[in-house]
């Protein structure tokens, strides 16, 4: 009760405080005047009487504050008046306010941008509705004992046993993503996804655009219609309103718009710019048939959870059914796995990915800390030079509370301004950045991870807070005569202890130079990804991709057509062979095929497998180190004996006890393999190890369609377009995708290159950071000593003694975090090595001599510029001027 | 007259509470209360009043409105609320039981230790 009305008293009186006052004011008047009234009696004049009565109530302003206080009041009215007065201070400090509010804000914002596109990218399913139930299969056939396979796409058949009798998963769709050309002459790779008709209910609309969406009846009739993006139907189409029932080409052959989706439809998450029923799969030509093969894996299959079912209980559902499966298919052992759907989770790239992120929030982490030291080291520089101010303040009386909270006031104000700043770059940054970093179709939506970032300030804020108090209650202790005499350490700053300031200043050249070497190792490997390459023809090496719906229209055989095929190809000027191949190299569309084989009294090993024509190796340039390569006269490998090349990374791995010539291997299906060569390893993966064993086997040219390679001399634009003619004309409808081995690396390396990029960012913004941070700390030392420099340069210290003095003062810290960051750059890099020999992804050199040479330098020449400008300043001190602040 | 006495610490708020028990007063009329009970003895700030009053009114134990004094003028009339009825109590007991220990103790007489 009591502590209510307290309350209400005091919010009264702050809320109606000038309210207050003129009662106030009031009320002590009418004391005062009804005093000098009855002195009045004593017959003496009312000026007269008015004097004695103000001198008997004594100070009235003193005693109006006592009654403010009273009530409270002061505290509101005490923080408007810190307000105030930090917004006025910081206005005196903008260098250095600037330098805060600038560093907090792009650390804090640079930081949540940077988690935000990561969380997005790779830490959540990307599905706008319950993301918590959002599952996705991944199924693993495998009709190879010694060979488990690898988790991907699922068949037909199975999905259709997943849809119709699973019980734990809701809204089971399935999708395949492939490109296709809209309408004539298009060169550009539009995404679009052959759907199940009840994708949309997976990924629902938000509001529905134009037209309608797929319907059951589509998938069943097979219908040739289509749903555009709506950024699709804007830049194709013209936004056209009346777009619905118009026939459009895809791929060359003619669909119905039915459908427009709105721009903001969340399945845009897949890049798609159509949805078609996948049913139209054959119609579209987009690759081979795969309906008429419903045991090719090849959609891949997402749902939802049934209301309070795990993904445990879902996915032994799964593999119960899968297992129901393989009983219609001999031979075949099939195992379901479900991923939440995102990024991280996927089986292939698991361990690829997790690196990243780990990464990423490592240098995001330094980055957090880098800002924390920045700030505390400004503040805490301040806070030293305001001790003065503060022993004035408490000389004339102020209260130490009252300078706590007025100290602490002003470091909040600068953490709002930053706060205010960093919000806009969390709002903007991830947008733009996504935007650069994802170059292909693959786009999905970012929004600002706020639970981050409200973290992240929160940690900054609390570190501000600190560097704030620590000043504060340090400046509290001072020494009021020394302090207001303005007496000074005059040797502050070149005692022999290692201060906190040098500490910071050490924890920031480390931290930045840690980020940085990591920086320099990644361009490093990228580099050297570039210039070693796979171990084969780039440049001169075209790989076209090429699906007839049946080549027999054209051919009575597959012999007829792949000779038929090298006929035409060989009749394009510039080209000079063309070599066959189950697998062309570079393309890691599809899994590579594999077989799993066995020396004499050895185990069963499942290998890499390419079935290849003998042109193969001088096409690609793929030397042969011992005995012969393929020949015509090699058969295919079938029941008999027949002869294969490996790579000399097969020989490492299998070691035969006597020459690997004439050596000869059992596969699982019985066939006897005889080696009969052995090719040099290629590195196709670029990251600087060989690929794993690979057996080159005679190809089968009866057996079905190859893959043509195509070595050619002279432009590869033109002989690309003019192999392109050629085959567009030879087979009218088919799906064709003509380009070069380097254009297909270069596309792979492009979103590893941005990634590098982005890490290089973050390192750069952090040296920035750093940087900023030490010229602040050193400029507000070198402010605090200009009176000890007036007085050495008045007894006659030369420009070089100064400079000396105040570099030799910081040369100390800065050595010592240069060493400090490269010993934990050392061990990170060492760290990762280990971690990539598990995980190769990039080639990594841990003691790479240029990263960890011309990284060191750069920072300490860097930190050194820091450490100068106030140097310069501080030499070019006027003694007259200095002195006259004794 | 005797020589006027300086206030003891702490025992203003007494004293206010005291005056207004006898009926709502405006500050000044607080002061000439006190004065008059106290028989000219007391010497109190007249400074110091204000704040008193002011603390007390935030505690709740006097509450203040608006009148009409009797040279017809605004005043602001301060009266005791129930809360500081019980607070006069106990601080009225408080202070008869220190006095008399403190009186217990400077009367002791050294035969009596």
């Amino acid at each position: 009760m009591t502590l209510w009305r307290r309350f209400r008293s005091w919010l009264q009186t702050s809320l109606r405080r000038s309210r207050m006052e003129s009662e106030m004011d009031a009320e002590l008047r009418f004391h005062i005047e009804t005093r000098a009234e009855d002195l009045m009696l004593g017959g003496i004049t009312r000026e007269e009487a008015m004097r004695r009565a103000r001198i008997e109530f004594g100070g009235i302003e003193r005693a109006k504050e006592e009654c403010r206080d009273a009530r409270a009041v002061v505290l509101v009215d005490g923080l408007r008046g810190d307000i105030r007065f930090a917004l006025r201070n910081l206005g005196k400090h903008a260098l250095l306010s600037a330098i805060v509010v600038i560093t907090l804000a792009l650390g804090l914002g640079v930081s949540t941008a940077v988690f935000t596109l990561v969380d997005a990218t790779a830490l959540r399913a990307r599905v706008d509705r319950d993301p918590d139930l959002f599952v996705r299969v991944y199924s693993t056939y495998t009709d190879d004992p010694a060979n488990p396979g690898h988790p991907g796409s699922t068949t037909l058949d199975d999905y259709r046993a997943f849809r119709d009798h699973a019980q734990s998963l809701r809204d089971v769709v399935a999708w395949q993503r492939v490109t296709a050309p809209v309408g004539e002459n298009d060169s550009s790779e539009t995404w679009v996804l052959l759907v199940t008709c009840d994708f949309f209910q997976l990924y629902p609309l938000e509001h529905s655009g134009l037209g309608r969406l797929l319907e059951d009846d589509d998938c069943a009739a097979s219908r040739p219609v289509v749903v555009l993006s709506e950024t699709l139907w804007r830049e194709r189409f013209a936004a056209d309103p009346r777009v619905i029932g118009k026939i459009v080409s895809f791929n060359g052959q003619p669909v119905t718009v039915v459908g427009v989706t709105p721009s903001e439809f969340a399945g845009q998450i897949k890049g798609a710019q159509a949805w078609f029923p996948y049913t139209l799969q054959p119609y579209l030509k987009l690759g081979p048939d795969f309906l008429k093969a419903p045991d090719a894996p090849w959609l891949t299959v997402e749902g939802r959870l049934s209301p309070g079912l795990s993904r445990v209980s879902a996915t032994s559902e799964l593999s119960l059914l899968a297992r129901q499966q393989d009983l219609l298919h001999p031979l075949r052992r099939s195992a379901v796995t479900l991923t939440n759907g995102s990024m991280l989770e996927e089986p292939e790239i698991h361990g690829v990915v997790s690196l990243l992120v780990a990464l990423t929030l490592g240098v995001l982490t330094f980055v957090v800390v880098i800002v924390c030291a920045n700030v505390t080291a400004l503040l805490l520089s301040r806070g030293d030079a305001r001790r003065q101010e503060i022993a004035i303040r408490l000389a004339l009386g102020a209260t130490r509370p009252a300078l706590v909270r007025m100290l602490l006031m002003e470091t909040l104000v600068l953490a709002s301004l930053s706060g205010l700043a960093s919000l806009y770059i969390v709002y903007r940054l991830p947008g733009i950045v996504m935007h650069w970093l994802v170059t292909g179709a693959v786009k999905w939506p970012v929004y600002p991870d706020w639970p981050v970032f409200v973290y992240l300030a929160a940690i900054t804020l609390l570190a501000g807070t600190l560097a704030g108090f620590a000043p504060a209650m340090e400046s509290l202790r001072v020494n009021l005569t020394d302090a207001l005499k303005g007496r000074r350490n005059l040797l502050g700053g070149t005692g022999q202890e290692f201060s906190f300031r040098d500490l910071l200043i050490a924890g920031q050249v480390a931290a930045s130079l840690f980020l940085l070497v990591g920086a320099g190792l990644f361009l490093r490997a990228h580099h050297q990804m570039i210039a070693t390459g796979p171990g084969y023809e780039t440049r001169q090496v075209l790989i076209p991709s090429l699906f007839l719906r049946d080549p027999r229209e054209f051919t009575q055989s597959w012999r007829a057509f792949h000779s038929i095929l090298t006929q035409r190809l060989q009749a394009v000027p510039g080209v000079q062979s063309v070599a066959y191949a189950s697998e062309q190299p570079s393309n890691d569309e599809g899994e590579p095929k594999s077989e799993s084989v066995q020396l004499v009294g050895q185990a069963l090993r499942s290998v890499h497998l390419n079935e290849v024509s003998p042109e193969f190796f001088a096409t690609l340039g793929i030397p042969i180190l011992g005995g012969r390569g393929l020949q015509e006269t090699d058969s295919a490998c079938g029941r008999t004996v027949c002869q294969v090349v490996v790579s000399e990374e097969f020989i490492k791995e299998f070691m035969p006890p006597q020459d690997p010539l004439g050596m000869t291997l059992r596969t699982s299906k019985g066939t006897t393999l005889e080696v009969v060569g052995v090719a040099r390893d290629t590195s196709s993966a670029l990251h600087g190890r060989p690929d794993s064993p690979l057996i080159y086997e005679p190809w089968a040219p009866d057996a079905g369609p190859y893959a043509p390679i195509v070595r050619f001399s002279g432009d590869a634009v033109a002989v690309g377009r003019a192999v392109t003619a050629v085959l567009r004309e030879s087979y009218p409808g088919a799906y064709l995708e003509v380009r070069t081995i380097q254009s297909e690396i270069d596309g792979n390396l492009n979103g590893f290159w941005h990634l590098e990029v982005l890490i290089a960012i973050l390192g750069g913004v952090a040296v920035t950071l750093a940087i900023i941070g030490i010229y602040g700390v050193i400029s507000f030392a070198v402010s605090r000593r200009t009176q000890e420099i007036g007085v050495r340069v008045a007894l006659g210290a030369r420009n070089s003694d100064i400079y000396s003095a105040v570099l030799k003062s910081n040369v100390r810290p800065i050595i010592a975090g240069v060493l400090v960051g490269e010993f934990l750059a050392l061990t990170g890099a060492w760290i990762l090595s280990r971690v990539l020999e598990r995980n190769p992804f990039m080639p990594l050199r841990p003691g790479d001599p240029i990263a960890f040479t011309a990284v060191p330098i750069l920072v300490a020449a860097a930190a050194l510029v820091a450490c100068y400008v106030p140097a310069r300043r501080a030499a070019r001190v006027d003694p007259t001027v200095a002195l006259k602040y004794e | 007259m005797d020589k006027q006495l300086d206030l003891l610490q702490g025992t203003l708020d007494m004293l206010i509470l005291k005056a207004v028990s006898l009926g709502p007063l405006h500050g000044y009329g607080i002061l000439l209360r006190i004065q008059q009970i106290s028989k000219d003895r007391l010497e109190i700030q007249q400074g110091s009043l204000y704040p008193a009053l002011y603390r007390l009114e935030h505690q709740g134990w006097i509450a203040s409105e608006w009148g009409e004094s009797e040279n017809n003028r605004k005043a602001k009339y301060y009266r005791l609320t129930a809360a500081g009825k019980r607070r006069l109590l106990a601080e009225t007991e408080n202070w008869n039981r220190m006095a008399d220990v403190i009186a217990g103790i400077l009367g002791t007489k050294p035969e009596e230790v």
